[in-house]
Protein backbone atom coordinates (compact mmCIF):
# COMPACT_ATOMS: atom_id res chain seq x y z
CA UNK A 1 0.00 0.00 0.00
CA UNK A 2 1.26 3.72 -1.22
CA UNK A 3 2.27 5.74 1.77
CA UNK A 4 1.02 8.89 2.09
CA UNK A 5 3.20 12.63 3.26
CA UNK A 6 1.02 14.80 5.19
CA UNK A 7 1.69 18.51 6.77
CA UNK A 8 -0.45 18.99 9.48
CA UNK A 9 -0.96 22.43 10.69
CA UNK A 10 -2.05 23.74 14.43
CA UNK A 11 -3.39 26.93 15.49
CA UNK A 12 -4.57 28.51 18.76
CA UNK A 13 -4.78 26.89 21.64
CA UNK A 14 -3.81 23.51 19.83
CA UNK A 15 -0.72 24.60 18.89
CA UNK A 16 -0.16 25.25 22.40
CA UNK A 17 -1.20 22.49 23.54
CA UNK A 18 1.25 20.18 20.99
CA UNK A 19 4.23 22.56 21.33
CA UNK A 20 4.02 22.18 17.22
CA UNK A 21 3.15 24.53 14.64
CA UNK A 22 3.41 22.42 12.08
CA UNK A 23 3.24 18.14 12.07
CA UNK A 24 4.87 15.93 9.23
CA UNK A 25 2.85 12.43 9.32
CA UNK A 26 3.35 8.84 7.31
CA UNK A 27 0.04 7.76 6.85
CA UNK A 28 -1.27 5.64 5.24
CA UNK A 29 -3.49 5.12 1.58
CA UNK A 30 -7.31 5.93 2.53
CA UNK A 31 -6.77 7.70 5.81
CA UNK A 32 -9.63 10.26 6.61
CA UNK A 33 -8.77 13.70 7.70
CA UNK A 34 -10.29 12.85 11.31
CA UNK A 35 -8.34 9.75 12.04
CA UNK A 36 -5.39 12.24 12.13
CA UNK A 37 -6.59 12.79 16.03
CA UNK A 38 -5.96 9.92 16.77
CA UNK A 39 -2.91 9.91 16.07
CA UNK A 40 -1.72 13.07 17.51
CA UNK A 41 -3.84 12.41 20.91
CA UNK A 42 -2.55 8.64 21.95
CA UNK A 43 -6.08 8.99 24.38
CA UNK A 44 -9.08 8.13 22.35
CA UNK A 45 -11.47 9.41 24.51
CA UNK A 46 -9.83 13.00 24.09
CA UNK A 47 -9.19 12.30 20.31
CA UNK A 48 -13.31 12.62 20.03
CA UNK A 49 -13.56 15.60 22.44
CA UNK A 50 -11.27 17.43 20.30
CA UNK A 51 -12.67 16.28 17.26
CA UNK A 52 -16.09 17.60 18.22
CA UNK A 53 -14.69 21.28 18.42
CA UNK A 54 -12.96 20.85 15.66
CA UNK A 55 -13.28 21.73 11.59
CA UNK A 56 -10.82 20.28 9.20
CA UNK A 57 -9.01 22.39 6.10
CA UNK A 58 -7.20 20.64 3.12
CA UNK A 59 -5.08 22.51 0.94
CA UNK A 60 -6.76 26.13 2.36
CA UNK A 61 -10.15 24.63 1.72
CA UNK A 62 -12.74 23.37 4.66
CA UNK A 63 -13.39 19.72 4.14
CA UNK A 64 -15.87 16.84 5.81
CA UNK A 65 -13.78 14.92 8.80
CA UNK A 66 -14.41 11.86 6.35
CA UNK A 67 -12.58 13.49 3.55
CA UNK A 68 -9.99 10.93 2.16
CA UNK A 69 -6.30 12.60 2.24
CA UNK A 70 -3.39 12.60 -0.48
CA UNK A 71 -0.15 12.79 -1.01
CA UNK A 72 1.44 16.18 -0.44
CA UNK A 73 -1.93 17.71 1.43
CA UNK A 74 -1.57 20.42 4.11
CA UNK A 75 -4.32 19.38 6.71
CA UNK A 76 -5.43 22.37 8.84
CA UNK A 77 -6.85 21.60 11.82
CA UNK A 78 -9.23 24.47 12.63
CA UNK A 79 -10.04 25.45 15.98
CA UNK A 80 -13.75 27.35 16.88
CA UNK A 81 -12.67 30.71 14.88
CA UNK A 82 -12.73 34.06 16.64
CA UNK A 83 -11.67 36.72 13.77
CA UNK A 84 -13.78 40.06 13.51
CA UNK B 1 -12.37 49.35 -5.46
CA UNK B 2 -12.43 46.08 -3.73
CA UNK B 3 -10.02 44.87 -1.44
CA UNK B 4 -9.38 42.43 1.30
CA UNK B 5 -6.04 42.78 3.21
CA UNK B 6 -4.48 40.34 6.57
CA UNK B 7 -1.72 42.51 8.17
CA UNK B 8 -0.07 42.95 11.32
CA UNK B 9 0.75 46.48 10.79
CA UNK B 10 -1.49 49.36 12.38
CA UNK B 11 -5.60 49.81 10.38
CA UNK B 12 -5.23 53.48 8.80
CA UNK B 13 -8.66 53.29 8.60
CA UNK B 14 -8.73 57.12 6.44
CA UNK B 15 -6.01 55.17 3.98
CA UNK B 16 -8.76 53.02 3.17
CA UNK B 17 -11.26 54.35 3.18
CA UNK B 18 -9.81 56.40 0.36
CA UNK B 19 -8.98 53.38 -1.11
CA UNK B 20 -12.59 52.35 -1.26
CA UNK B 21 -13.11 55.81 -3.99
CA UNK B 22 -16.28 57.40 -3.69
CA UNK B 23 -18.63 56.15 -6.87
CA UNK B 24 -20.81 58.42 -8.24
CA UNK B 25 -23.37 56.04 -8.58
CA UNK B 26 -23.20 54.83 -4.90
CA UNK B 27 -25.44 56.81 -2.72
CA UNK B 28 -24.54 55.06 1.03
CA UNK B 29 -21.01 54.38 1.86
CA UNK B 30 -20.98 52.92 5.62
CA UNK B 31 -18.19 50.96 7.46
CA UNK B 32 -17.57 49.43 10.30
CA UNK B 33 -14.70 49.06 13.20
CA UNK B 34 -13.84 46.30 15.27
CA UNK B 35 -12.02 47.78 18.32
CA UNK B 36 -10.15 46.03 21.14
CA UNK B 37 -12.47 46.34 24.37
CA UNK B 38 -11.18 46.65 27.91
CA UNK B 39 -13.89 44.10 29.31
CA UNK B 40 -15.08 40.48 28.46
CA UNK B 41 -17.00 38.38 30.79
CA UNK B 42 -16.06 40.28 34.15
CA UNK B 43 -12.68 40.61 33.34
CA UNK B 44 -10.63 43.47 32.41
CA UNK B 45 -8.96 43.21 29.17
CA UNK B 46 -5.42 44.19 28.43
CA UNK B 47 -4.92 43.14 24.53
CA UNK B 48 -5.49 41.02 22.19
CA UNK B 49 -3.34 38.64 20.28
CA UNK B 50 -5.05 37.83 16.74
CA UNK B 51 -3.43 34.33 15.10
CA UNK B 52 -4.52 33.52 11.20
CA UNK B 53 -4.17 30.76 8.90
CA UNK B 54 -2.76 33.75 6.47
CA UNK B 55 -3.42 31.93 2.92
CA UNK B 56 -6.74 30.34 4.37
CA UNK B 57 -7.95 33.50 5.89
CA UNK B 58 -7.37 35.70 2.72
CA UNK B 59 -9.37 32.46 0.30
CA UNK B 60 -11.67 33.22 2.51
CA UNK B 61 -12.76 36.77 3.10
CA UNK B 62 -12.20 36.75 -0.96
CA UNK B 63 -15.22 34.03 -0.60
CA UNK B 64 -17.11 36.75 1.71
CA UNK B 65 -16.47 39.51 -0.47
CA UNK B 66 -17.19 37.62 -3.88
CA UNK B 67 -20.78 36.23 -1.86
CA UNK B 68 -21.83 39.51 -1.03
CA UNK B 69 -21.36 41.52 -4.23
CA UNK B 70 -23.42 38.27 -5.55
CA UNK B 71 -26.07 39.13 -3.29
CA UNK B 72 -26.41 42.91 -3.41
CA UNK B 73 -25.49 45.68 -5.82
CA UNK B 74 -22.49 46.65 -4.00
CA UNK B 75 -20.43 49.42 -5.56
CA UNK B 76 -17.49 48.39 -3.72
CA UNK B 77 -16.51 46.28 -1.05
CA UNK B 78 -13.34 46.43 1.42
CA UNK B 79 -12.05 44.37 4.23
CA UNK B 80 -9.07 44.17 5.92
CA UNK B 81 -8.51 42.35 9.52
CA UNK B 82 -5.07 43.12 11.91
CA UNK B 83 -3.06 40.23 13.02
CA UNK B 84 -0.76 40.36 16.22
CA UNK B 85 -0.67 41.84 19.24
CA UNK B 86 -3.14 44.98 19.67
CA UNK B 87 -3.97 46.98 22.45
CA UNK B 88 -7.32 48.30 24.02
CA UNK B 89 -8.79 50.62 21.36
CA UNK B 90 -6.66 49.35 18.65
CA UNK B 91 -8.72 48.22 15.25
CA UNK B 92 -9.06 44.58 14.22
CA UNK B 93 -11.50 44.95 11.82
CA UNK B 94 -12.14 47.10 9.15
CA UNK B 95 -15.29 46.68 6.61
CA UNK B 96 -16.18 49.45 3.87
CA UNK B 97 -19.14 49.23 1.73
CA UNK B 98 -20.62 51.41 -0.80
CA UNK B 99 -23.89 50.99 -2.74
CA UNK B 100 -26.69 52.70 -4.51
CA UNK B 101 -28.80 52.93 -1.19
CA UNK B 102 -28.37 52.62 2.84
CA UNK B 103 -30.44 49.01 2.99
CA UNK B 104 -28.34 47.03 0.72
CA UNK B 105 -25.13 48.29 2.56
CA UNK B 106 -26.27 47.95 5.44
CA UNK B 107 -27.50 44.41 5.16
CA UNK B 108 -24.11 43.39 2.80
CA UNK B 109 -22.07 45.11 5.83
CA UNK B 110 -24.02 42.74 8.68
CA UNK B 111 -23.46 39.88 6.01
CA UNK B 112 -19.88 40.53 6.56
CA UNK B 113 -19.27 41.10 9.61
CA UNK B 114 -21.76 37.56 10.75
CA UNK B 115 -20.01 35.39 8.17
CA UNK B 116 -16.27 36.19 8.85
CA UNK B 117 -16.71 35.49 12.58
CA UNK B 118 -18.25 32.04 11.33
CA UNK B 119 -15.74 31.15 8.52
CA UNK B 120 -12.73 33.04 8.79
CA UNK B 121 -9.74 30.69 10.36
CA UNK B 122 -8.44 33.87 13.11
CA UNK B 123 -8.26 33.24 16.62
CA UNK B 124 -7.75 34.81 19.47
CA UNK B 125 -6.08 35.12 22.70
CA UNK B 126 -7.09 37.58 25.23
CA UNK B 127 -4.63 39.04 28.32
CA UNK B 128 -6.24 40.15 31.18
CA UNK B 129 -4.63 43.04 33.33
CA UNK B 130 -4.35 41.10 36.44
CA UNK B 131 -2.49 38.15 34.67
CA UNK B 132 -0.52 40.55 32.80
CA UNK B 133 1.09 39.74 29.00
CA UNK B 134 2.26 36.26 29.60
CA UNK B 135 -0.99 34.65 30.84
CA UNK B 136 -3.65 34.95 28.19
CA UNK B 137 -6.47 33.08 26.91
CA UNK B 138 -8.01 31.54 23.68
CA UNK B 139 -11.06 32.21 22.49
CA UNK B 140 -12.61 28.64 22.49
CA UNK B 141 -13.28 25.29 24.31
CA UNK B 142 -10.63 25.09 26.82
CA UNK B 143 -11.31 21.06 25.85
CA UNK B 144 -7.29 20.41 24.71
CA UNK B 145 -5.97 22.56 27.20
CA UNK B 146 -6.48 20.05 29.97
Amino acid sequence: MAALNVRILLFAGLRERLRKDKISLVLPEGTPAKKVLRMLFKDEGEADRIGKCLLFAVNETYVGPDAVLRDGDELALIPPVAGG
Amino acid sequence: MDFVILTAEPIAIEDFLQRAVPSPDCGARVWFEGVVRNENAGERVAGIFYQAYAAMAERELKKILERAKAKWPLGSLGIVHRTGHLKVGECSLLVVVQAPHRKEAFAALQFVIDTIKQKVPIWKKEFYEKTGRHTGRWQEPSVWEQ
